[in-house]
């Protein structure tokens, strides 16, 4: 009963140190290096009785181990075996104290198992590891697919309603809509911030395009008229989305909507006929003021303060922005017929009627309010993510579509766009769910909107903008507010815009209780602001960068409203020498010297050098 | 009398590692000693000895050797380590303990 010599292989010295447990190895010893390839063989040559061997024969097959180790056990069976019969017992007595073999084979296998080598336990390991990766992110795949936006809120229809509620009489879009018409300004010779017809309206008394602006004035008085009818009106009425104003073809060609969200469309085609509509109104009041005609210069101030506030009710950011611009080019037109030699063309009732309407913003929260992009961001929030359920509602591929399209991201070759599907169902785990990252953005702009509310001097921008910068930057976190990290901008330099916006005013609504008193003190301005109030200003204004009150001086016996500037340094009045609004600073850290002209235009007053 | 599965597993190991004490011995042996020497108390199948001796194996507390020179069928015999007669020292003591304790409350005529 020995071995065939074709049953018996002697393995290599590698194969021997591969298979041999560690501990065994480490005890210098090596397995049998001659090994039975084929436990058939074995119990072909073995000579035991059938029913034996059958049974050997079905425990090592259940067992499914190697060939070698197959070899090994039934080897060791047999011998087993033969020795029983050897000593006299019967066959059947034998098989009968053998047990169950299903169970032998399975405590034989995890016994063999444990013995095989420690490299071969690590690759298992690893095997059953990257398997059970694979699976959870089979199913994590098949979770992230499965899901879909389910938009909930129509903030469009919301935002539509006091509109549409309006009566199309009291619609400022109309009739907006048929000046831009008229005047082409949305074709691309109007509204080239180049052009010849954008260089005409910025045209000053003397320069060389005058004439032809004034010209234009005469040319275009219906229309004018037009904007100021439209200026009185209560509503600006832009119907938003699709369908909406918008999508007029008329008047904006090859503008079609990009339809990424509703919301995603509501700032862009409106903005710039707006601040076109402001340019045509101010032009036309520094003819009137050239002109000497009170009446049309305070209609235009008018309309401005409406087309300012009528701006202010499309809601997005950007309007916002616009409408702030519309107040600086107010302010400085006024800026400029006070200084001017046409300033005693206005009646103490008119000076009174405009410083009411000058008065009113305090602080940046009067002039910007947030919950515009928050709107915003909740609508766009709704098209990425899957409605508020299990986890706090996740991600989806149409969210990154969105993403992508959102940001021009160009369009991804074939591998790319592969690779992406592959690696977005990980978003589950790196994105932060819908809820957290809601939450997160609110707290944002809470703080932001809080912020606004404050001096800016007082305001700590610094923290704010330090939290937002560490949602820009490669990093876990920044994976983890993806959302967030891509469209929230930074709102310091909106409140610097609004700052510096209300500090302006402040200097205009001096500058006309000033004339006020030299009207009425034969011809003489008072020696400090304390002399008008509280007869002619309720109070001096705050300097908005020290919180002092704003400073005073004549210069050439003209009066200069300033604050001190970012310097904290009275310069007399004196603006920095390049870029006079270098001084319109809060806590840089190399702050320009100089101080800020709140009025008249600093460009009228003598600089300093840096 | 056959000892309960449960019992038999802590019984199983401590019994094969004290046979394999005085020297090495090979799986019909074994089985044989553990028959006769507990008066059949502890005899366990061969589907039970060989998984227990290859556990051992596994552990480091028994070692195995195949023997081609006695008879006409290879051999395959098992020995005690040292960590093996470490573990046995080990049991010999818990399974005094829980001997003494099992007489004390009675489960065992003192």
């Amino acid at each position: 009963m020995s071995h065939t010599p074709a049953s018996v292989h002697r393995i290599s010295r590698v194969r021997q140190i591969f298979r041999t447990p560690l501990l065994d190895l480490l005890r210098g010893r090596l397995i049998d290096p001659v090994i039975a390839i084929d436990f058939q063989s074995i119990l072909a040559a073995c000579g035991l009785p059938l029913p034996i061997t059958d049974l050997v024969a079905d425990v090592i097959r259940r067992t499914r181990l190697w060939r070698s180790e197959k070899s090994d056990v039934a080897s060791e069976l047999v011998s087993h075996f033969a020795e029983g019969l050897h000593t006299g017992v019967s066959p059947e007595e034998i098989l009968a104290n053998f047990g169950d073999p299903r169970r032998a084979a399975r405590l034989i296998r995890r016994a063999k198992l444990r013995n095989r080598s420690l490299s071969w336990h690590v690759c298992r390991f690893i095997c059953f590891s990257f398997l059970a990766i694979c699976l959870f992110y089979g199913l994590l795949a098949v979770y992230y697919y499965s899901g879909k936006p389910a938009p909930s809120v129509d903030y469009i229809a919301q935002l539509n309603q006091p509109i549409l509620a309006t009566p199309v009489k009291q619609r400022a879009w109309p009739l907006y809509r048929q000046v831009i018409l008229d005047l082409s300004l949305t074709s691309p010779a109007q509204s080239d911030y180049n052009g010849e017809f954008s260089r005409m309206l910025d045209a000053r008394p003397g320069s060389k395009r005058w004439p032809a602006l004034q010209a234009w004035l005469v040319q275009h008085r219906a229309d004018i008229d037009l904007l100021h009818r439209a200026a009185d009106q209560p509503q600006l009425g832009f119907v938003l989305g699709p369908g909406g104003s918008a999508d007029d073809p008329a008047i904006f060609p090859g503008q079609p909507l990009s339809r990424v969200t509703p919301m995603y469309d509501v700032a862009m085609p409106i903005l710039n006929p707006i601040r076109e509509f402001a340019r045509i109104l101010s032009a036309d009041a520094e003819a009137a003021c050239d002109l000497g005609d009170r009446v049309r210069f305070l209609r235009d101030m008018c309309s401005l303060f409406q087309l300012t506030n009528q701006t202010l009710q499309h809601p997005s950011l950007v309007a916002q922005l616009v409408s702030a611009g519309i107040r600086a080019i107010t302010y400085d037109q006024l800026g400029r017929a006070l200084s001017s030699s046409h300033v005693s063309m206005f009646t103490d009732i008119d000076l009174r009627d405009l410083a009411h309407q000058l008065i009113g913003p305090q602080v940046a929260a009067d002039l910007f309010d947030l919950n515009d992009e928050r709107i915003f961001f909740h609508d766009i929030i709704q098209h990425m993510y899957t409605i508020s359920s299990l986890g706090g509602g996740h991600l989806t591929p149409q969210g990154f579509q969105l993403v992508n399209r959102m940001t021009s991201f160009p369009q991804q070759a074939v591998p790319l766009r592969t690779l992406a599907a592959v690696v977005e169902p990980a978003s589950l785990i790196l994105i932060a769910s819908r809820d957290q990252i809601l939450h997160r953005y609110d707290h944002f702009i809470d703080q932001a909107q809080s912020l606004l509310h404050q001096p800016l001097r007082q305001a700590d921008w610094a923290t704010w903008n330090q939290e937002l910068n560490s949602l820009k930057q490669i990093s876990l976190s920044t994976i983890h507010n993806y959302p967030i990290g891509n469209f929230l901008p930074s709102f310091s330099r909106t409140a610097v815009t609004a700052e510096r916006c209300l500090g302006l005013r402040d200097g205009l609504l001096c500058a006309i209780a000033l004339e006020s008193y030299r009207r009425h003190h034969d011809g003489h301005y008072p020696a400090s602001l304390d002399a008008l109030t509280p007869s002619l200003l309720p109070s001096i204004p705050v300097d908005r960068i020290t919180g002092g009150p704003v400073h005073y001086i004549l210069h050439d016996n003209h009066p200069i409203i300033y604050s001190l500037g970012d310097d904290h340094i009275d310069n007399q009045g004196t603006p920095p020498i390049k870029y006079p609004y270098n001084a319109a600073q809060w806590n840089s850290h190399n702050p320009s010297l100089g101080d800020w002209i709140l009025y008249p235009d600093p460009s009228d007053t003598p600089r300093i050098e840096n | 009398m056959r000892v309960e599965r449960e019992l038999m597993r802590g019984a199983g190991p401590a019994a094969i590692l004290r046979l394999l004490e005085p020297g090495e011995r090979y799986g019909y042996e074994l089985v044989r000693l553990l028959e006769r020497q507990s008066n059949g108390v502890l005899a366990m199948g061969q589907s039970t000895l060989y998984p227990l001796l290859y556990n051992l194996q596994a552990k480091g507390l028994i070692a195995a050797r195949i023997d081609r020179t006695q008879g006409p069928r290879p051999r395959k015999y098992y020995r005690l380590t040292d960590k093996g007669k470490r573990q046995l020292a080990r049991d010999r003591q818990q399974w005094e303990a829980l001997s003494a304790a099992m007489s004390k409350i009675g489960v065992i005529p003192a």
